[in-house]
């Protein structure tokens, strides 16, 4: 039994493409090697500085042992978010799913070796988070060989729990969300709740806290000895009997706690097993077929057989592909919406931080400051957009067809930056809804973003295209390997936020008025676009030609 | 008419999948292009179609050079490919207007078009449909419906029988016919020699890359006859029939 449990994981692990970095292009290997080779010294310099910083501004306190406690709770928080999205799509959405389901194992054998695969998978960011933290936490406070000791088996633990706890969710969710002939439909709205299951646990969660006063906040810092601890565990309750363990790391207490942490780690997970073998068939069963045909009315050919021009039909049959393919709406699509509903929640909700900020910027920084500053956010907005880095990976093995149809090549490009931009323009609509509406903002500015707003979605658009078409990932079996672990998401996000800190940087220490910021901006913003537009039109067209699919 | 001329193409640094290989089909023809699998036939259409790169040789599209005007030499072709897995969240009828928009066929053409072939194949109840809920064969159908929109002057398909019902392959055959009898040219490859029987003006054989049989089908049995070295090809080609 426990080796058909592994074997199957083991089968599905090689099945896998790791982290899905494996670059398939002489391009993609370069993009990779120069953005590892500036991105991890980066990184690790950053968090360190950032950490280091922390833990100095605690010491005062003589609250460090908040940096850990906090730490395991917020990787916690956030492995939780992340399981959600990865379970939806790799317990049910991913194809290998329909070839498990005629092997003669359990279900609880097929949840559990996905439970694995995935938890593999999230060990590369639960390193990638907790190894600055615990490292700078270990040298500052002197290493002892259990700290380390503790600190492996910690990482090692601390994904499961909140895995677990988003398997059953979905599992859950999924069992009934399988019911209709509009299975898509419901598949993607099962998605979208899950997700919003888990915000509404976390703010849950994290209510407990609210319940402090002031007062006794400041009598607790006042106490010092990492009292406040009380208040970060409850961030996320389980993963203080892991904090506890290194923060006292011996083989009493610590020992102790580590145990605890351990059982209710192994336990969630055994449950997760229990409740996989009793619902997660029938969340699954007859998931890929698109449920029992009705009888069509005859369709009315003369209005449903009409000729358009062959762009609009290409970019609709983007924009098609995007909203009904679950994964590439959750993926793709959602994160452009979330952002103008955000801005009206936040603005109807007369939250008192969007007033001070409201206040702050009419007084403080001028009406140039304030245009270099949205045109910043908004590429960095733009920037998670992942609809152009994936534009070519989601072809996949169907690539070929665009190859064959007679449409001229930077045609077909211009329809896929323009699926991107459409979508990436939301984020606009958002911060100018947000900005005329409740922060009451100047004609005049309002004017200029207005005119220029569009720039950095236009931007990113091409951007991400030009990188998709270097290092395009076309050998994918299920839908979510084009779109998650697609590295050209990340590229495209790192490039825009670089170029969102250069403008925002740069608005702030020249202080402009508006006219010149808008001259100026608007030159940087239009000369990147032609750049990049020139470069898909030219090297990009040409790429797309010898691809062979 | 199809001419194609020393086409050659490897794959990675070993593999020659086409080998020199030289090829002309007249307007008119139903060629058969028969080869065992591995030969090289997928191959060879993927390169007339555009989608792979040739290493070397031409490729002429009813005179229209593929390298010189790709787009004429597109608009010239209707091609099936040998999976009928494509556009899978797109209804029927999605699909059609799809190809229909790619290759500029105008709203009435179009309708008619629709309209008759549909019913000739039996999809019309469910061009509404995703196509992700047809079965493998009206897949294949839906897909051919696409490709004759625009009225190809060349007709390529990719083993094109292979998991058609006989009623369906039948009106294929016939479909394939007729569109030959208008003065087109229609070029199909097969593993199966069975399916180029009594259709096939001409065959090709291929094996390994290269051409091995160029002619009408008498004169290929006669071959095969003579060259005893053959003889396992044509096993290969016959033994089962699909
Ligand atoms: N993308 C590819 N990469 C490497 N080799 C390939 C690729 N496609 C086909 N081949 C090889 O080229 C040869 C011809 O394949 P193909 O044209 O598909 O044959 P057929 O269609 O006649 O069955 C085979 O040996 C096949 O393994
Ligand atoms: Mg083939």
């Amino acid at each position: 039994m426990r080796s058909k449990l592994l074997s199957l994981t083991m089968a599905l692990l090689r099945n896998s493409d790791g982290l899905g970095i494996r670059p398939t292009t002489p391009w993609g290997r370069r993009i990779l090697f120069g953005s590892l080779a500036v991105g991890i010294p980066a990184y690790i310099y950053a968090t360190v500085s950032l950490v280091q910083l922390m833990y100095d501004s605690l010491l005062v306190l003589d609250q460090t042992g908040v940096l850990i406690s906090w730490g395991l709770a917020a990787a916690s928080l956030l492995l939780l978010l992340i399981s959600v999205v990865h379970v939806v799509s790799s317990f049910y959405f991913s194809v290998d799913v329909e070839n498990l389901l005629y092997l003669p194992v359990r279900p609880w054998e097929i949840v559990g070796a996905k439970f694995l695969n995935t938890l593999a998978y999230q060990y590369f960011l639960t390193t990638l988070i907790l190894l600055p933290v615990l490292g700078v936490y270990g040298a500052k406070s002197g290493f002892s060989l259990l700290y380390v000791l503790y600190s492996l088996v910690v990482i090692l633990l601390i994904p499961i729990l909140p895995l677990a706890v988003g398997s059953v969710l979905v599992i859950g969710i999924m069992r009934y969300a399988n019911v209709s002939r509009y299975k898509d439909l419901v598949k993607t709205v099962a998605g979208v709740l899950a997700i919003f299951a888990v915000f509404v646990l976390s703010a849950l969660l994290q209510r407990f806290g609210d319940e402090i006063t002031m007062e006794q906040l400041e009598e607790l810092i006042a106490v010092g000895n990492n009292s406040l601890i009380a208040i970060t565990n409850r961030m996320f309750p389980t993963a203080a009997w892991a904090a506890n363990a290194l923060l006292q790391p011996d083989l009493g207490h610590g020992l102790v706690n580590l145990l605890v942490f351990a059982a209710i780690s192994l336990v969630s997970f055994g449950l997760l097993l229990w409740f996989g073998e009793r619902l997660y068939l029938r969340g699954v069963i007859g998931l890929t077929e698109t449920g029992s045909r009705r009888l069509s009315p005859a369709l009315d050919l003369t209005s449903a057989a009409v000729q358009h021009r062959p762009l609009n039909t290409y970019l609709l049959t983007e924009l098609r592909l995007l909203f009904r393919t679950p994964v590439y709406f959750l993926n793709c699509v959602l994160m452009n919406l979330v952002w103008p509903v955000i801005a009206v929640i936040a603005g109807m909700a007369g939250d008192e931080s969007i007033n001070l900020a409201a206040e702050w910027l009419r007084n403080e920084a001028g009406p140039g400051m304030l245009l270099s500053s949205s045109l910043a956010l908004l590429t960095f907005l733009n920037g998670t957009n992942a609809i152009t880095p994936t534009a070519i990976s989601r072809e996949g093995s169907s690539f070929f067809i665009k190859k064959y149809i007679p449409m001229d090549v930077r045609h077909q490009l211009t329809a896929k930056v323009l699926s991107g931009f459409l979508l990436g323009c939301t984020a606009l609509v958002g911060l100018l809804l947000l900005a005329i509406g409740f922060l009451e903002l100047s004609p005049a500015l309002a004017a200029s973003l207005v005119v220029l707003g569009w720039l950095p979605a236009a931007l990113t658009s091409y951007f991400g295209l030009l990188i998709d078409l270097f290092n395009p990932k076309l050998q994918w079996d299920s839908e979510q390997r084009a779109v998650k672990q697609n590295m050209n998401v990340l590229y495209t996000m790192a490039a825009s936020a670089m170029v969102s800190a250069a403008v925002g940087y740069g608005g702030y220490r020249l202080a402009w008025g508006l006219l010149p910021t808008a001259l100026a901006a608007g030159g940087f913003y239009v000369g990147l676009t032609a750049l990049c537009a020139f470069l898909v039109y030219t090297k990009g067209a040409a790429a797309f030609h010898s691809l062979e699919g | 008419m199809l001419e194609l001329t020393g086409l050659h193409k490897t794959y990675g640094k070993s593999v020659k999948a086409v080998d020199d290989l030289d090829l002309t089909v007249n307007k008119g023809e139903i060629f058969g292009f028969i080869g065992p699998n591995g030969a090289g036939k997928t191959t060879t259409i993927k390169m007339i179609t555009g989608i792979i790169n040739p290493d070397s040789g031409s490729i002429k599209v009813n005179g229209i050079s593929l390298n010189a005007d790709p787009l004429g030499a597109k608009q010239q072709i209707g091609f099936v490919p040998d999976t009928p897995s494509m556009f899978l969240r797109l209804k029927g009828i999605e699909y059609l207007n799809f190809m229909g928009d790619m290759y500029s066929v105008s709203t009435a053409d179009r309708q008619a078009r629709i309209e008759h072939l549909a019913k000739e194949f039996d999809l019309t109840r469910v061009l509404a449909d995703p196509i992700q809920s047809y079965s493998h064969g009206m897949r294949q159908k839906i897909i051919v419906i696409g490709v004759l929109l625009h009225q190809p002057p060349v007709w390529i398909m990719d083993e094109p029988m292979t998991g058609l019902d006989p009623r369906s392959s039948f009106t294929l055959k016939q479909m394939m016919r007729e569109h030959a009898d208008l003065g087109n040219t229609v070029f199909f490859s097969t593993h199966v020699l069975e399916v180029a029987e009594k259709l096939c003006t001409r065959v090709a054989i291929i094996n390994k890359g290269r051409i091995l049989f160029c002619g009408g089908m008498e004169s290929m049995r006669e071959h095969f006859r003579t060259h005893a070295s053959l003889e396992n090809i044509f096993l290969e080609l016959t033994s089962d029939a699909e």
